[in-house]
């Protein structure tokens, strides 16, 4: 089978209930990739571990932001979780039911609560079909919810024209759009479309990968400000996915870092800005501008260097030690550190390396100066 | 629009469909495809083409003056001549004493009932190969694809010939032998087109949406992919006209001698090619412009559904 033991933090607390302020547990999830090798006959030559033990829990209402490097598995995560790509480990456990279990058709008929918002608004529509085929086809297989039938009749194509109509104009466009096809409209549009085909059908999570970053600077404020409007609007839970920590920073409740498909660090939005303490968020951090002039002069800006190793063959110890700064000889490279609590230090916050407390302290430096940004210059 | 009853808000839906059906109209892809192939001198010059040769082959026994393959002038060839123009015959007499123009003429149709049926035939086969190949993968899809492999690396007009020889002097056996090698072609070309489709966000936002396996290969992947296998289609046309011919000339066409058909005239005239090489000219002609034309009609085509090609 796939890969090592994970090394998970202490497993918290047990699955929660339906109905429970989470809505999605997320305990151990792998999604590996076998590397097939062979001309004839493949053979499985390793894994590419995408995804490679992650724990985390989404309340209710919230918006949780999953950030990280280009490669380091936020995708494949996202996807793990409805099971377009299939896990290899670990629970998912959504509204108290665990989703690995399902079998395809209880899975097809629980889509309609999971709904995806993708990254290329383009590629995500079928380009052959017009905006109302695209709307009103998630209605034809599950039907109108019963708030919506009340509100548009019986399910028939009529009040699925009606439906498709009324969530056009939620998301902010005409409804002479139902007529036209994906290729008419701009970036923004687009991902407006999207947005509507996903929320069209009542879902409880949805997933936004990468929701704005193919759109045009100009547009992405209003692409996110709809999303936190329709949050309101229609009670939804999200997982933002960014590869930039700007992004989500403003409407995420809770941010977690991921490296080379593990979590590294878990916190508050807010204290995640104001005191990143993984150094790989550091190491994030540094790259973006804070507006607040005390924590600009004040805070640790260290350079990352290097590329993100492959995740086929992830660097022992803490998967980072090829890049931290902060590098200690003595466990980096032979221990990995779990995604661990830090108590009393930071409440409500969990860390994946051994010298967090140390770091926040000030009592570790970095060891190579080359890569401190120097405070006046930076 | 739709039959059933408007049990609420009657009046909104109502104006909410007039709304959508006043000014608003959207362009699909293929109306966008059919408009830039207007705007597109070689289309428009390939359409011409094919339009003649098809109306040539509809309307023949109209514009024949005289029925096929009589040979009723046999005793005005020699040896060593057949006449040329004359008042009766037009383009004069073929080898074996019938008119040439009539020949050509009803050859057109003869050419355009096998290019359309072969190609339909490989159409047909590549599309099931080539759907369960990409639509299923796994072990089906090594299956199909290890015969595809196979069969295409047999040169496609030996195939046809030991097809066409194996099914014996049938006039069907032209078409199927010319089908069955273009079999392998477009199953290969529609499972990768699938494959690459089937890697599209919209595929995952289908099933994200909780679309059956079935209902997403059959109205998402498919349609999507078949747009350059209508190219080759269309080009296969042209390969398909040129095969018969070939397989006429080595002699495996229909049983009947007869039966007019461009290669087989080429055949028949070649040994008077140093004295009347307008008898080998006119057919290689006609094989050749109608071919053309058709792959002039495929490559406009192909250009005008490149999603590239669009703004
Ligand atoms: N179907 C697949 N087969 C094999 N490897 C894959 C597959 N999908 C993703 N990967 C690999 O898994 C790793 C994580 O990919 P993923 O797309 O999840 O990253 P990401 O964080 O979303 O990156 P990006 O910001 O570029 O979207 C990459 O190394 C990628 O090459
Ligand atoms: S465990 Fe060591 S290598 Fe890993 S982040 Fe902490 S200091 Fe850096
Ligand atoms: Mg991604």
């Amino acid at each position: 089978m796939t890969s090592s033991e994970t090394v998970s933090g202490p497993a918290p607390s047990p699955p929660p209930a339906p109905g429970s302020d989470v809505l999605l547990s997320v305990r151990g999830l792998q999604v590996h990739f076998p590397i097939k090798r062979g001309l004839v006959f493949d053979r499985t030559v390793g894994h590419v571990r995408a995804v490679d033990g992650v724990d985390l829990d989404v309340r209710r209402g919230q918006t949780y932001g999953l950030v990280g490097e280009s490669g380091c598995g936020k995708s494949t995560f996202g996807r793990g979780l409805l099971r377009l790509e299939e896990p290899t480990g670990g629970s998912v456990i959504f509204d108290g039911q665990d989703i690995r279990s399902l079998k395809p058709e209880a899975l097809r008929l629980m889509r309609r609560r999971m709904q995806m918002v993708f990254q290329d608004p383009l590629a995500s529509l079928d380009p052959r079909q017009s905006v109302q085929s695209l709307l009103s086809e998630p209605l034809t297989v599950h039907g109108l919810s019963t708030a919506d039938a009340e509100e548009f009749g019986r399910d028939s194509s009529s009040s699925h024209l009606a439906k498709a109509a009324a969530m056009l104009e939620v998301v902010g466009l005409p409804r002479g759009a139902l007529a036209k096809y994906p290729h008419e409209f701009s970036g923004g549009q687009r991902q407006r479309i999207g947005i509507a085909r996903a929320m069209i059908l009542n879902p409880d999570l949805v997933i936004a990968d990468e929701p704005v970053s193919a759109l045009d600077v100009s547009v992405q404020a209003q692409v996110i400000n709809l999303l936190e409007h329709l949050q309101d609007l229609l009670g939804l839970t999200y997982i933002v996915i960014a590869h930039d920590l700007a992004v989500v920073r403003h409407i995420s409740d809770v941010i977690g870092v991921m490296y080379l498909g593990r979590l590294v660090e878990e916190a508050p939005s807010d204290d995640l800005y104001a005191q990143p303490l993984h150094p790989y968020t550091i190491a994030l951090m540094s790259a973006i501008p804070i507006p607040d002039p005390e924590i600009e002069d004040h805070r640790e800006r260290i350079l990352l260097r290097g590329d993100l190793p492959s995740p086929a063959n992830p660097p022992s110890g803490c998967r980072f030690h090829t890049r931290c700064p902060y590098r200690q000889q003595t466990r980096c490279d032979t221990e990995e550190p779990v995604l661990r609590d830090l108590g009393a230090v930071a409440p409500g916050r969990r860390v994946a390396c051994h010298y967090a407390e140390e770091i926040l302290a000030g009592q570790i430096a970095i060891s190579d100066p080359s890569l401190q940004i120097d405070p006046v210059a930076g | 629009m739709t039959a059933e009853p408007l049990s609420a808000r009657p009046q909104a839906l109502t104006d909410l469909m007039g709304d959508v059906g006043l000014d608003e109209r959207g362009t699909s892809l293929w109306q966008g495809a059919f408009q830039r192939l207007r705007r597109n001198p070689s289309a428009i010059i390939g359409a011409l083409i094919v339009l003649a040769f098809v109306l040539v082959a509809v309307f023949a026994p109209l514009i024949a003056p005289y029925e096929p393959a009589k040979s009723q002038w046999i005793d005005q060839v020699t040896p060593s001549t057949v006449p040329g123009h004359s008042a009766e015959h037009l383009l004069g007499l073929d080898p074996l004493g019938s008119d040439l123009f009539t020949q050509l003429v009803y050859g057109a149709r003869q050419s355009l009932i096998i290019g359309i049926v072969s190609t339909a035939f490989g159409l047909a086969g590549g599309v099931i190969l080539g759907t369960l190949a990409g639509g299923l993968g796994g072990w089906v899809d090594t299956l199909v694809m290890r015969l595809v492999d196979i069969l295409l690396s047999i040169p496609s007009l030996l195939l046809a010939v030991s097809i066409a020889a194996m099914l014996g002097q049938r006039p069907s056996a032209i078409m199927i032998a010319i089908g069955a090698a273009q079999v392998p072609i477009f199953a290969r070309l529609l499972r990768g087109s699938m494959l690459a489709q089937r890697n599209q966000d919209y595929v995952l936002a289908s099933f994200s949406l909780g679309l059956r396996r079935r209902t997403i290969v059959m109205s998402h992947v498919l349609p999507n992919s078949l747009g350059p296998v209508i190219v080759q289609a269309t080009l296969t046309l042209a390969t398909a006209i040129i095969e018969v011919a070939a397989l006429s000339y080595l002699g495996l066409g229909a049983p009947d001698p007869a039966v007019a058909e461009w290669g087989r005239m080429l055949v028949k005239a070649q040994d008077r090619l140093q004295s009347d090489p307008h008898l080998t000219l006119l057919p290689g002609i006609c094989i050749a412009v109608t071919a053309l034309g058709f792959t002039l009609l495929g490559e406009s085509l192909r250009e005008a559904l490149d999603p590239k090609s669009r703004r």
